[in-house]
């Protein structure tokens, strides 16, 4: 087991250093420079330039970044908040985005994971059948039409939630858009936990349990829950990802000030340490995510923990 | 067979219709079937002919699209009980009366009976509190046993593993053993041997027919091996789309048979001395979402008589414990004899077998 999670780490670390360096390529590909202010002069540009290094090749720029990676300075703005380090920038604005997301994926597992073992239970009933169609709408329509309908109904008809974020109420103003960021998450997670309790009930080893006369209780906790949640835990995981990373667009919707709100201004106007930080974090979040599903896996698989292979 | 046994499983009229992709397939078409306390009986008949159906009903693990639309189960648990129909008693009573407890089921494939996420220990301590209250350590010790009495060697090392630290052969021995946890006096085997390896097949076979024997069970073999049915059973039931064709002892069965169906299989049980061509009955078994008109083996009988696609025929007897649903055993149709290949080698079969006793 040991052994299986180092060789995960060190993976871990290689894609890391290979996606920044990706990205490092991606930046030099990129039309435009930071430096877009219509009153600065060539001159003046080729200065700027010069002057925070951008003119050296790209390798050089690239071990440059991860030596002071390694120390903590992820450089600074150059064209959103003109020299503000980028850890400032993002540390006010990641809990937002984090909070928004974790308490969606918490609010949307809880009632996908309920959907989900009660469509499966009733399978081809009725209950299943709503269910059912509960999910599709939610996979189907994406998470800013609830957004836009939560924000007209709830926030302007009826006047019940903030239209628009307040650092005051951070609470009161989060529910609209864990609201709707949280269907999407409830109805991957219904589907994927139906279509994985039903193969399991249907197993030749629930079956055998059954004719053993095992109790319905025993069988729901050691058989069907076990042999299923895995697949749920590795859709849960990268569906967390996507929403702690922001929401692109409901964070625009509802004014969030979050990191996917910064992100896509830090885009359009080339402020190439934001850009890289920011997708940096994303990917070292959805690593560490891949680490901890395959550690877990690990755990609850014999046949992963013990090295065992199939016969 | 003069002093009979008391019957201790009896199906009488069994009618099970499967709805699948909106259509109704009627599986099970009246199957009787009687067992009585300590034989061994055995129902074979090709794939797909309702065998594993029938017995899950008996134990009510029927899948959910299953519909029971006739018949009866009678069941006596303990000898002179009275019996219990299986298929009006609750799904409760089922579970602690029943199922694992006085019936328990062996399954075709060793290698997915098994739980993948639970050590082999704590599946034979779950079956054995699923019925009785032990504590865990009694119900560990009863669990070693009861591995060491199937075969398996340093059983408390082994109690710790998964299934797939098992070969199929072991998974299986493993099987038997939660089968057996707590001490049924019915063991189903479905096809227990038919995914293992022609080595290991026999010693599972064995394993089984010394258990039975030590443990006085009464056994009932699903199989498509005429082999394994010779070796281990005293009666044989055949079965063709849902219904019994053919029942008798296996002397009836195999040295007089009298359904061409029943000719068909034996003529095809692989004869390894001679290099003859292996002989496979024509055509395909009906697909039973219409009722047959007549007899359901008639399109692929070559005997089959006019009346055999109009009518079905019922069940005639040949001798007291001998029946079989062809019509060629009326007193109307012509002679038929059964072809001359068959009859050599039920000759042949019989002088082995008098070669063997002696
Ligand atoms: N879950 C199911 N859904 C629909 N139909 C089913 C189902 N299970 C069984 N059947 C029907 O019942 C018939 C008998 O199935 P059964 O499993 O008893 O066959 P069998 O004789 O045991 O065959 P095999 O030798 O392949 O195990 C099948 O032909 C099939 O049409
Ligand atoms: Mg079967």
């Amino acid at each position: 087991m040991k052994k299986y999670i180092l060789k995960k780490l060190a993976l871990s670390v290689v894609t890391l250093l290979l996606i920044i360096f990706i990205l490092f390529l991606l930046m030099e590909l990129m039309p435009g420079s930071p430096f877009n202010n219509p009153k600065l002069t060539p001159e003046q540009k080729e200065a700027l330039i010069r002057s925070y290094g951008l003119d050296k090749p790209v390798l050089q720029r690239y071990f440059l970044y991860l030596g002071n990676m390694l120390k903590g300075d992820f450089g600074i703005s150059y064209s959103l908040s003109i020299n503000t380090p980028v850890l400032t920038l993002i540390r006010s604005r990641l809990p937002v985005s984090m909070g928004i997301g974790v308490s969606a994926m918490l609010v949307g597992s809880a009632a996908g994971l309920a959907i989900g073992f009660l469509a499966a239970f009733h399978q081809g009933k009725a209950a299943d059948v709503i269910c059912m169609i509960v999910s599709v709408i939610g996979i189907s329509v994406p998470s800013y039409i609830f957004a836009i309908a939560l924000s007209y109904f709830v926030g302007f008809r009826w006047n019940w939630l903030p239209l628009l974020y307040d650092f005051r109420s951070p609470v009161i103003s989060s529910v609209m858009p864990v609201l709707s960021l949280s269907v999407m998450v409830m109805s991957v997670i219904a589907r994927f936990t139906r279509d994985e309790a039903i193969a399991v009930m249907k197993s030749d080893y629930v079956m055998f349990a059954r004719s053993q006369g095992i109790s319905n209780r025993t069988l729901l906790f050691h058989y069907v829950i076990r042999n299923s949640i895995m697949q749920v835990i590795t859709v849960m995981t990268l569906l967390l990802v996507g929403l702690l990373t922001g929401s692109l667009v409901t964070e625009q919707i509802f004014s969030i000030p979050g990191i996917g709100f910064l992100l896509s201004s830090a885009i359009t106007v080339n402020d190439y340490n934001v850009v890289i930080t920011l997708s940096f974090l994303y990917a070292a979040i959805y690593v560490v995510a891949r680490l901890f599903l395959d550690i877990l896996y690990g755990i609850i698989d014999p046949r992963v923990r013990l090295g065992g292979n199939e016969r | 067979m003069a002093d009979k046994a008391e019957i201790m499983l009896e199906i009488k009229g069994l009618d099970i219709s499967f709805r699948s992709a909106g259509e109704m397939f009627h599986s099970i078409r009246g199957v009787n079937l009687v067992l009585r306390r300590g034989e061994t009986l055995a129902i074979v008949g090709e794939s797909g002919s309702g065998k594993s159906v029938t017995m899950k009903a008996a134990m009510g693990i029927l899948p959910d699209n299953a519909r029971i639309n006739a018949g009866s189960i009678l069941y006596r648990p303990e000898p002179g009980s009275e019996p219990v129909d299986l298929l009006k008693a609750s799904p409760k009573w089922l579970r602690d009366n029943i199922r694992g407890k006085s019936i328990a089921m062996v399954f075709q494939d060793p290698m997915t009976s098994l739980n993948p996420t639970m050590t082999i220990g704590n599946q034979l301590i779950a079956a054995i509190r699923a019925h009785e209250k032990v504590s865990r350590k009694e119900a560990a010790d009863r669990a070693v046993t009861l591995l060491e009495e199937v075969g398996i060697t340093e059983p408390e090392r082994r109690m710790r593993q998964y299934p797939h630290e098992f070969s199929g052969g072991m998974r299986q021995r493993i099987v038997i053993a939660i089968a057996l946890s707590c001490n049924p006096s019915l063991l189903i085997c479905d096809e227990p041997t038919t995914a293992l390896d022609v080595t290991i097949q026999d010693r599972i076979l064995e394993l089984i027919v010394s258990l039975q024997q030590k443990r006085s069970l009464s056994v009932i073999y699903i199989t498509h091996n005429l082999g394994v049915v010779a070796r281990v059973a005293d009666y044989v039931n055949v079965m063709y789309a849902g219904k019994i064709i053919e029942t008798g002892t296996i002397f009836d069965v195999f040295y007089d048979p009298r359904h061409p169906y029943t000719w068909g299989l034996l003529s095809a049980i692989p004869d390894d001395a001679s290099g003859e061509e292996l002989y496979s009955i024509p055509g395909t078994p009906p697909v039973l979402s219409k009722e047959p008109a007549g007899d359901a083996f008639a399109p692929r009988n070559p005997y089959a008589l006019e009346i055999d696609f109009k009518e079905e025929p019922p069940m005639f007897r040949v001798s007291e414990t001998h029946y079989a649903a062809t019509w060629l055993l009326d007193e109307r149709a012509p002679k038929v004899e059964r072809p001359k290949a068959l009859n050599d080698r039920i000759e042949k079969m019989k002088k082995e077998a008098a070669e063997y006793v002696r």
